[in-house]
């Protein structure tokens, strides 16, 4: 077991003022629990709003879960603070769903890729730019989008350059929080055949995190339904065989556009 | 600065020819200021009452005021004062309202909330009351009022740099920062600040202008400059009471304070145009 994710809660408090005390609570996250296993792909699946992104913050610690406990490799990291969170972070990477506001726009991608490496390790600069090269190939972009600032690369190069970007850490954990849902069809295709993989060559988990659940099955070997801030049903996607009992989930996988309407799933 | 490269930057800068025209002026102008010791043709504090309210030529190009001073000559000399004061008082409060309003906005929380609500009371007194009591506490004289202005300045500073810092900071490239392991400091630094600089510049060229205006108001109001140090303001004072008979008294340096708030403004303004340009 890779991580272990048990009675998982984030609380908001809606309203901040010195006067009055704080009343109404909003439960993005609601008493989530799940394990991802070595090597294994969990996709997440649920509408906008119903605590996704909050989760995948929280698993990276940007968020401070309200209750519950996060383990990782049994270590409880829910409430790391300083070195060891920052040793943490570089074995659980996530990627974002938009690209191009996920780079600092006043910097050159070769800039933000040397970040993480300057951030974790004493490399000489041949080796950055070694491991840099080596990545960027992984990833199929040219060594030409180094000189370049985000704004003049397209939706997917962008999205490359993110995936780049937290692979140089060499994560056991990938989070990736809806990323391709911005990107169009075509593009949407090639970056989840490219994260198949590069998970098979770099052997790590994967959480993939999407709205659309037939991209969910395509990538993922046990899908969690989400809904309201929690899941709802947990659905074994090995052998494509589906039995669901939930209404949500059954709602789900009726809204799939199918080539002929006797091929309905459910 | 968002990715503009400064060749491009000031390609497009060259494209609004009013404000390279002022950014000429001004530069002259402060010229003129630095290298008002070769430049002046006399002494500017020289009384010769024989002299006195000359018209322009000769060894006075623009003539002599009420005391036989050469007008010419105080006059650049008067920008050192006039303009360096405006710039000092500019860095200095653009300084502490930058650390501040970062601090504030990056902390967020109570520390954020009691620093903003602070901020509410001092902002609800017009400024110019405000610094008139820091110089009553103080005392009249250019130092004074300058520290008084700082104090005043840099509250208005916190305000608008901790909006922009909270709009910078929810961006996702602060998150993918953090998770890539970078430090807050180096948040702040690499991240926040070069992104919220243009906007600083913009802010700070468009005040310039204004601070200018009010610190001659101050002189001309007798709390700032005092006696016989040249400076616009205190010139346009002493100019006063000669309204009828030698209006040009006040005319250059009423003239010269126009010119340069208008030239700020426009700079200002085509700055902002060349930034917002590069964003969209």
């Amino acid at each position: 077991m890779l991580m272990e994710v048990v009675e998982l809660k984030k609380n908001y408090l809606s309203n901040l003022s010195l006067m009055r005390k704080n009343t109404a609570v909003v439960k993005a996250v609601d008493g989530v629990s799940f394990s991802v296993g070595r090597d294994e792909v969990v996709g997440i699946v649920g509408e906008s709003g119903c605590g996704k992104s909050t989760l995948a913050r929280q698993l990276v610690r940007l968020e401070v879960p309200t209750a519950g406990k996060i383990y990782f490799e049994g270590e409880d990291i829910s409430l790391l603070k300083g070195t060891s969170l920052k040793n943490y972070i570089r074995s659980c990477q996530i990627i974002f769903q938009d690209s191009l506001s996920s780079l600092n726009p006043s910097l050159k991608i070769g800039d933000i890729l040397k970040e993480p490496l300057v951030n974790h390790f004493k490399l000489s600069k041949q080796e950055i730019h070694r491991r840099i090269a080596y990545m960027l190939e992984k990833v199929k972009l040219g060594a030409g989008v180094l000189e370049r600032f985000p704004q003049t690369l397209s939706g997917g190069e962008l999205q490359r350059v993110n995936i780049c970007r937290a692979l140089l850490l060499t994560p056991r954990l990938l989070i990736c929080d809806e990323i391709i849902s911005s990107l169009d069809v075509s593009i949407q295709a090639s970056i989840l055949n490219l994260m198949k993989e590069l998970k098979k060559e770099f052997g790590m988990s994967l959480i993939f995190i999407s709205h659309d659940i037939n991209v969910v099955r395509f990538i993922s070997d046990r899908i969690l339904v989400m809904k309201r801030g929690r899941i709802v049903e947990e659905i074994d996607n090995k052998n494509r065989e589906y039995q669901v009992r939930h209404p949500y989930t059954k709602k789900l996988f009726q809204s799939l556009p199918v080539s002929h309407p006797d091929k309905r799933v459910v | 600065m968002i990715g503009l490269g400064f060749d491009k930057f000031l390609s497009r800068f060259v494209k609004h020819k009013a404000a390279v025209l002022c950014l000429f002026f001004v530069l002259a102008v402060i010229a003129g200021g630095i290298f008002a010791p070769w430049l002046a043709p006399n002494d500017p504090n020289k009384i010769e009452l024989k002299l006195k309210l000359l018209g322009p030529g000769g060894q006075f190009p623009l003539g002599t005021d009420h005391l036989g001073r050469c007008i010419l000559s105080r006059l650049l000399y008067g920008t050192r004062i006039s303009l360096g004061s405006a710039f000092l008082v500019m860095s200095f409060s653009l300084t502490i309202g930058t650390a501040v309003g970062i601090f504030s906005a990056y902390r967020g929380g109570r520390i954020d909330n009691l620093l903003m609500r602070l901020c509410d009371i001092f902002l609800s007194f017009p400024s110019l009351v405000l610094v008139l009591v820091i110089i009553g506490v103080l005392g009249s004289g250019m130092v004074n009022v300058i520290i008084g202005m700082i104090l005043v300045q840099w509250l208005w500073y916190v305000r608008i740099i901790r909006s922009l810092v909270l709009s910078i900071k929810e961006r996702t490239f602060v998150s993918a920062a953090k998770v890539a392991g970078t430090s807050d400091m180096k948040i702040i630094f690499r991240h926040i600040l070069p992104n919220v600089l243009p906007q600083l510049i913009v802010l700070s060229t468009l005040d310039l202008g204004s601070l200018i205006l009010h610190f001659s108001g101050y002189s001309f109001l007798g709390f700032g400059v005092q006696p016989p140090t040249p400076e616009w303001g205190a010139m346009i004072e002493e100019g006063r009471r000669f309204i009828r008979s030698a209006p040009e008294l006040m005319f250059y340096p009423g003239m010269l304070i126009t010119l340069i708030v208008i030239s700020f403004n426009l700079i200002g303004d085509a700055l902002r145009d060349v930034l917002d340009e590069s964003v969209t």
